[in-house]
């Protein structure tokens, strides 16, 4: 495993939103169209955003709570 | 504004500059930073200036490029929007309260000397030529956050750049699922779907070491 001398940047969610779509919705066709592609989804767990709806949550250990 | 990523970007809105301004956006939001500039939001009641303002007051970086700073074909006159807001933005740091003083930019146009001939007075400040590639714009962002914060470890630029041409080419079936027209993307819509996107493609430093 390779030793990190400083930390890995965070992702940030920019304060503003999608217009015509919600994040929920946004995260949904990410994952249909990576499935398409044959492209295996990996989450980042720097990322700590949540979800309008809880269903599409990612698991519990990526959000940092 | 103390430990905020936000990175003001002044760029073209044109669909000329599309694929640059999305490569920007996307490799600031892959290193953690916060896009913002004049397109987040839309709201009539606030006089554009104030607007760009406020962005730049929130703001400890900014990306000016100014090379679309060229004659307007039916008018003959040159556009400066680009040039006033680099002007507001190095005002503030010049004459701002201490935590102003601090803020960063990057320059870049297309060539390196061109700001010779239309902003001399630019002269002395570090002007970066990304030539039209998105690649290059990627790697000069990279390298300026880079300069910005070495505190952070941010993914090399050819990883920045291979994810995001692997993003490119999903975007219009992304936006296909949510209804809308890849080429006609608001910027709030396009950077929820490169958020989205980025955080279910775990870059490979960070899948290595978890």
């Amino acid at each position: 495993m390779p030793v990190r001398k400083k930390p890995f940047r965070t992702l940030i969610l920019p304060p503003y939103g999608p217009t015509h779509f919600t994040r929920a919705q946004a995260r949904r066709a990410v994952l249909a169209v990576m499935a398409e592609r044959g492209e295996i989804p990996r989450e980042d767990p720097t990322a700590t955003w949540t979800y309008e709806d809880d269903s599409i949550a990612p698991p519990a250990e990526h959000t940092g709570c | 504004m103390r430990g905020s990523r936000n990175v003001f970007i002044n760029c073209p809105f044109d669909a000329d500059y599309q694929p640059l301004f999305r490569a920007v956006v996307f490799a600031l939001l892959d290193f953690g930073f916060v896009p913002r500039c004049a397109l987040e939001s839309d709201d009539g009641s606030e006089v554009r200036i104030d607007k760009i303002r406020r962005i730049v007051r929130e703001s400890p970086y900014a990306i000016h490029d100014i090379s679309r700073t060229e004659l307007d074909e039916g008018t003959q006159l040159p556009r400066f929007n680009m040039p006033l807001e680099l002007g507001i933005f190095l005002g503030a740091k010049w004459f701002g309260s201490a935590e102003h003083r601090l803020k960063c930019c990057l320059i870049l146009d297309r060539d390196r000397y061109r700001y010779q001939v239309f902003c001399s007075d630019l002269a002395g400040q570090d002007i970066r030529a990304h030539g039209g590639s998105d690649r290059e714009v990627i790697r000069l962002v990279r390298n300026a956050l880079r300069t910005w914060c070495p505190e952070v470890d941010l993914p090399g630029a050819a990883v920045t750049c291979a994810r995001y041409l692997r993003f490119d080419e999903s975007l219009m079936y992304l936006a296909d699922r949510v209804g809308l027209d890849g080429n006609d993307l608001l910027f709030g819509d396009f950077t929820a779907l490169v958020s989205e996107w980025l955080r279910l493609n775990t870059p490979r430093p960070l899948a290595l070491a978890s």
